[in-house]
């Protein structure tokens, strides 16, 4: 009922305005149109600007480490978490028994280093004999807050170098084989 | 006129409503990459070290005996062995050595001995050779064993004077 009131009185408003502007006679043409907004990120393939979901890099074990070309593209104001979960390296064997890992050592965005939401490198409390715990400690581990996102003003497109590097004494010291490791990226509302 | 403008705030106050439901936009998918990476084989490496403690480089290296100048003597050095590799299978070497002894000529020869001696237990001798397990996956520096050249003269032998010459060859043999 109340519902109904509101409509009502809202109608009674409208009605004169256009009304009133009938009497007079005068004419009047709008244009309205409207931009639909987009919010699109992926892997950026520079030959056309174009994004990928997927990507997949190789000899990623190198001295020098593998850059990921992360791309987000939006015609909205808005403020975004890039969140991105590492896996270590993992020793691809045909039981998956024993199967060696390799550390990331370090993840960087346009140069600027990330450290995992939880980085136990120097909490020694970290080496405790629950496993709970310590199950949770190395799952958060790789989890990173890779970019900190606001959108700008006359920009649509935000370029992203994410630099990263496996740990090189592990890699020096791991056994012979195949490793992989997947990078997964999702965007978060901040607000 | 006044209800005019009242039609036009309601009229702006629902575009304004409308944009702030249309902001958010509905997020993207999660993206995903795969990095893919080789850590090469390698076969193993045999390394020697002198009897103070230097590694020796390359494949060949000098030892030199000084012949005391006594009747009867027995000179002896020592060299250490060890390994280092990074296989993909495990595998069974023989490190073996053929001696060659020290001689001046052919009518002046010392006698030249060897014997091996090993502390790690993967490693067994047989045959005047030590055998190997070599192990899967990455081995550090990985003592292997020692090797005394022991070079020996009897009082009833006598050898002519100068330079004095013979060669110790290390051969690894694996299974694969």
């Amino acid at each position: 009922m109340k519902k109904l009131s509101s409509l009502l009185i809202m109608l009674l408003i409208l009605f004169p305005a256009i009304a009133d502007d009938a009497v007079s006679h005068s004419a009047e043409a709008k244009v309205v149109s409207s931009v639909s907004g987009y919010l699109l990120h992926g892997f950026l393939t520079k030959a056309d600007n174009s994004l990928r979901d997927t990507t997949t890099i190789d000899n990623a074990l190198g001295e020098n480490g593998v850059d990921l070309n992360y791309t987000i593209k939006t015609n909205q104001s808005c403020n975004l978490m890039v969140g991105a979960v590492i896996t270590p390296f993992k020793q691809e064997t045909d039981s998956g028994d024993n199967a060696a890992s390799i550390l990331i050592d370090s993840v960087s965005v346009n140069g600027v280093l990330v450290t995992p939401k939880y980085d136990n490198r120097y909490d020694f409390q970290a080496f405790t004999f629950d496993t709970t715990t310590t199950a949770m400690a190395v799952d958060q581990e790789n989890h990173y807050e890779l970019i900190d996102f606001s959108s700008e003003i006359g920009k649509t497109q935000y370029d992203y170098v994410i630099h990263i590097t496996a740990n090189k004494y592990q890699v020096e010291q791991a056994p012979a084989g195949h490793y992989v490791s997947s990078v997964a990226l999702s965007l978060t509302y901040k607000d | 006129m006044r209800m005019k403008r009242i039609g036009a705030i309601l009229l702006i106050f629902l575009c304004i409503a409308s944009f702030a439901f249309c902001a958010k936009l509905s997020l993207p998918t999660s993206l995903s990459a795969t990095m893919n990476g080789d850590v090469t084989q390698k076969d193993v490496f045999i390394f020697l070290y002198d009897e103070t403690g230097v590694k020796q480089a390359g494949e060949s290296t000098t030892i030199e005996f000084a012949f005391p100048d006594l009747d009867e003597w027995v000179v002896s050095h020592t060299v250490t062995f060890s390994y280092s590799s990074n296989l993909l299978f495990s595998k069974i070497g023989s490190l073996s050595f053929d001696v060659s002894p020290l001689q001046h000529d052919a009518n002046n020869v010392v006698r030249t001995t060897l014997s091996i001696k090993t502390t790690n237990p993967d490693v067994k001798i047989k045959n005047d050779a030590f055998i190997i397990d070599f192990p899967k996956g990455f081995s550090g520096e990985i003592f292997l064993g020692t090797l005394t050249i022991t070079a020996s003269k009897p009082a009833s032998q006598k050898l002519a004077a100068g330079e004095y010459k013979g060669s110790v060859a290390i051969n690894l043999t694996s299974s694969y």
